[in-house]
């Protein structure tokens, strides 16, 4: 009986081991069929919606396609022509040249100027020397990180294909695919398959169109505050409603995702203007944000929902990441939350079918 | 919003006309369950409808399981049983083709009152689960509420059958005991 619990236990071990390595190889495709899947999960609803009025599922379908491709390609154009602009100016030799043009070293002497301003440092950014040798250092950066760009644009196109590819297919026969899942389940369990399934189902449109509403309502209100923002800084309408953005897609990550946010929105400012208040009033904006979130927002949207505690939360991004980049990151949570999802109909529900055999019995 | 209505109607019309072919779409228009629904409300149903194969034998839900789907007998010949204990049976009904099973689950979420088997090889049956009607009721109220009403019937007729039945046995029982009464004096 013993040596059968450990054979037992052994083989759990080794088709554990073998799908984490199975998912890890085929992480390449996976990220973007998971990530289309759970697109195609929220913007359902949208489908059915305009479909009950009448309006084709196609048409639907491809303003949601432009609609997300044209997201894309305006972040894109926005973020890579100021990067280039950066490196190319912190190439330069010539120091005043450097001086007049680069937004970077501009915040960096600012910064500096102020901090001694506050006595918080003794000493200010005026060596030529020191702005030299950074300049040439965060040129070399930026001049790696453009030559890697490459790379990544092949990578981000692969993504982007399979992502859109699935992500239609999937908005245009929703119905079909759940039809086809049905009819996998076995006889023996055909009853509570097809309740689990539903439930499942339920629980996981709820989880993440919870997600996608709470992160919306942050989106809404961090503008609000960038946008008043801007009226004291140097920050634009444009660069506030990117970094609200930013903010609300990042925020998806627990813990760790609005840190990236506030970081990634200071990048932002910092490449475009070398406004003090600007980056201390997004700082603030994010942490206000956070507060609000926790306090207010999760707790009214998520009501009922799937809760997640921190350590997993933390483990599990760290493991997305190093299972799939950023994007296993964002995907991470939502992922835990599935699994929890499933475990919680698994635990509870299934108590109410019986899956003993029916013992033979005499016909009266 | 008249002209979305047509371009809806006129969508499902068409649906419809492509389904014709279906080897499901006579048989379930026959059913007395759907054969008054808009074409609309029909097509949402033929699309939910999803066909299950058992062989002999081969249980198709278990007394004192939660029921959640309807079954609709398109092949084959269907048992359905009162286990008395683990020694004994009553059968109660045997469903034909053409006949549904399971109703009840659709209106009340609760749990099964006897067990279904199938008793001829290659069995085919068509299913509806609780959540489809509640989808189709959330889309089309008014055919939700044909089905609804058709079940309803069913149910008060298996109730009044039942209530038949339970009258004579009691009067059988009764005329048991006064016999015995008879015997014992």
């Amino acid at each position: 009986m013993k040596n059968n619990l450990f054979y037992r236990n052994l083989f759990v071990v080794i088709i554990t081991i073998v799908t984490i390595l199975v998912l890890y190889s085929s992480r390449a495709l996976l990220a973007p069929v998971f990530s289309a899947l759970i697109m195609a999960y929220i913007l359902y609803p949208i489908i059915l919606a305009t479909s009950r009025i009448g309006i084709p599922r196609g048409l639907t379908i491809s303003l949601i396609f432009f609609l997300i491709l044209g997201g894309i390609l305006y972040v894109g154009s926005t973020l890579i022509p100021a990067v280039k602009h950066e490196a190319a100016v912190l190439s330069n030799p010539e120091i005043y040249q450097v001086e007049a043009q680069s937004h970077l070293l501009n915040i960096g002497k600012d910064l500096s100027s102020q901090l001694e301003g506050f006595g918080l440092i003794k000493w200010e950014w005026k060596d030529e020397e020191i702005l030299h040798s950074v300049s040439a250092w965060v040129a070399e950066q930026s001049t790696f990180l453009l030559k890697s760009l490459g790379g990544f644009a092949k990578e981000t196109g692969q993504f982007l294909m399979i992502f859109f590819f699935v992500l239609v297919f999937a908005l245009l026969d929703g119905d079909k695919c759940y039809r086809t899942t049905v009819q996998l389940i076995p006889n023996s369990v055909f009853e509570p398959g097809v309740y689990i399934l539903k439930k499942t189902i339920d629980l996981l449109g709820h989880y993440l169109r919870g997600l996608v509403i709470e992160n919306l309502i942050l989106g809404v209100l961090c503008f609000a505050m960038l946008f008043a923002l801007s009226f004291f800084s140097g920050l634009t309408f444009v660069l506030a409603l990117v970094i609200s953005l930013i903010i609300a897609i990042t925020n998806v990550i627990r813990i760790i995702g609005p840190i990236i946010g506030a970081v990634i929105g200071v990048l932002l400012v910092l490449i475009s203007s070398t406004d003090f208040v600007a980056i201390i009033g997004i700082i603030g904006v994010v942490i206000v944000i956070q507060v609000l979130d926790n306090v207010l927002i999760l707790p009214l949207v998520m009501k009922e929902q799937v809760e997640i505690h921190p350590v997993f939360c933390v483990l599990g991004v760290l493991m997305g990441g190093i299972m799939a980049g950023v994007l296993g990151m964002i995907v991470a949570i939502p992922f835990i939350g599935s699994i929890k999802v499933i475990y919680r109909i698994l635990a509870v529900e299934m108590k109410k079918f019986s899956m003993e055999p029916e013992p033979l019995a005499k016909t009266a | 919003m008249k002209i979305f209505e047509k371009l809806i109607q006129r969508a499902s019309l068409k649906a419809l006309g492509d389904l014709a072919d279906d080897e499901n779409y006579l048989f379930v228009r026959k059913n007395y369950l759907f054969n008054d629904l808009s074409a609309e409300a029909f097509l949402f149903i033929m699309k939910r409808l999803v066909e299950r194969r058992y062989n002999k034998e081969e249980l198709i839900f278990k007394q004192d399981n939660l029921g959640i789907c309807l079954f609709i007998v398109k092949k084959g010949k269907i048992e359905i049983y009162i286990s008395v204990d683990s020694e004994q049976k009553i059968v109660y009904a045997s469903v034909d083709e053409g006949g549904i099973f399971g109703e009840m689950s659709l209106v009340t979420a609760s749990y099964r009152t006897a067990t279904a088997k199938a008793t001829d090889n290659d069995t085919i049956l068509l299913t509806l689960s609780t959540f489809d009607l509640q989808a189709l009721s959330d889309q089309f109220p008014k055919d939700g509420l044909r089905i609804l009403k058709g079940i309803t019937d069913t149910v008060s007729d298996n109730l009044i059958e039942t209530t038949k039945n339970l009258r004579r046995v009691e009067l059988e029982n009764r005329e048991m005991r006064e016999r015995l009464s008879k015997y014992e004096k």
